[in-house]
């Protein structure tokens, strides 16, 4: 198909600095998507707690003072609110002066009294419990990993989805199609396609998201939990950035303000879009096909 | 540079678009027999890593157009793919992720 495409301006590089900006944008974009799913990826198999580990030391502290670390942490919390107040009153010394020192103390005060909550709240399991559990002991031995991957990623579902988003690129260039042979209702009716596709791409995601957390599966429960919801999650605001900004050209269509010569504003946001569902394929390829497959 | 304020070319049309659209279902309904196939791990990765950049260089090229625009865009993200190719390597070399 041959069409004609007005350039607007004349610029240094004799491309549209728009467009340019577009694709540069992109092409970082890549770099922060590429750097969370290598993050994903590092951390695959990773994602056992080390509470074996974290149990011996702390009967060893037990072992070593007679008491156990929350105690200790609760009479260095004493100790240290004695010695703030005898510094303020016997001494005399000004407040200010106390607050780095007393801040400092307190901190690391709070990291053993959590340090030792977790160790007294987290469940211990034998290796024999963790399998039977439905986990897998980790290579180091000491670390059970309790949500696989494999365990809570629906690939069937999953695969829906992608196809919906497949077909909302689809859709898009056939917007983009429709405005450059100057038929509006057409472009109208591709377009809304692609926001009710984008929209009935997040709600996939939605739903993925609360059936992970109706199996345990927090951001902050393990590495898997983290990588994942960051990248899936960061992704997911691209694809509602983008529906956002689609139907913002809907509503401007109807408008008047976009037309056959505005088609340069279309296939901007079209670039966007489309760049949303190639980070789409790579993530369901390396995340949910590959990082299914194997452990974490 | 641009001579005149018109610029002709050659794009796509609708037909081709479908045409791409059922490619791309038919590679992702592959990756994901694929998935379900026993074959070894290496295998498996293997043929989806694949079959991902095809679709990748499919959308890029025919949907975003590259194929068919100016090179410059092309260098670009070009430039921005090949850097976070390298980060991901070098970041799954660093952590001994490529080879267990």
């Amino acid at each position: 198909m041959a069409h004609v495409e007005p350039i607007e301006e004349q610029t240094s590089t004799g491309l549209n600095n728009r467009k340019l900006l577009m694709w540069a944008f992109l092409g970082s974009d890549c770099m922060f998507f590429g750097a969370l799913i290598s993050t994903f990826m590092v951390y695959r198999g990773r994602s056992g707690t080390s509470i074996l580990q974290f149990h011996e030391a702390h009967d060893a502290i037990k072992d070593a003072i007679g008491i156990s670390v929350g105690t200790l942490s609760i009479i260095l919390i004493l100790l240290a609110v004695v010695a703030f107040a005898v510094n303020l009153i016997v001494m005399n010394r000004g407040v200010v002066k106390q607050i780095i020192p007393a801040v400092l103390t307190l901190f690391v005060i709070v990291v053993i009294f959590q340090s030792a909550w977790i160790a007294g709240h987290h469940p211990e399991f034998t290796a024999h419990e963790c399998t039977e559990m439905g986990g897998i002991v980790l290579p180091d031995n000491e670390s059970c990993e309790l949500i696989l991957a494999e365990n809570v990623l629906d690939i069937p579902l999953t695969s829906i989805s992608t196809f919906v988003l497949l077909m909302s690129s689809l859709s898009m260039v056939m917007a983009l199609a429709a405005l450059e042979r100057n038929n509006l209702p057409g472009f109208r009716t591709w377009l809304t396609a692609t926001c009710l596709l984008g929209v009935a791409f997040l709600g996939f995601q939605v739903f993925e998201f609360n059936a992970f957390l109706q199996e345990g599966l927090t951001p902050r429960e393990n590495l898997f939990g983290s990588t994942f919801y960051v990248l899936t999650g960061f992704h997911g605001a691209h694809v509602t950035l983008g529906v956002l900004w689609l139907s913002s050209l809907v509503v401007a269509s109807f408008k008047g303000k976009v037309t056959q010569k505005s088609a340069l504003d279309v296939e901007i946001a079209g670039l966007y879009w489309h760049f949303v569902d190639i980070v789409w394929i790579v993530i369901f390829s390396v995340i949910y096909l590959i990082g299914a497959y194997g452990i974490g | 540079m641009a001579s005149s304020n018109i610029r002709e070319k050659t794009h796509p049309g609708p037909r081709q678009y479908i045409t791409i659209a059922v490619i791309l279902v038919i590679m992702t309904a592959i990756e994901v027999g694929v998935f379900f196939l026993t074959i070894t791990p290496a295998a498996m990765t293997g043929i989806i890593l694949f079959l991902a950049l095809g679709k990748f260089a499919l959308v890029v090229g025919y949907y975003m157009q590259l194929r068919y625009d100016d090179r410059k865009f092309l260098y670009i993200f070009t430039a921005g793919f090949v850097l976070a190719l390298f980060v991901m390597v070098a970041l799954m070399a660093l952590f001994n992720n490529l080879t267990r």
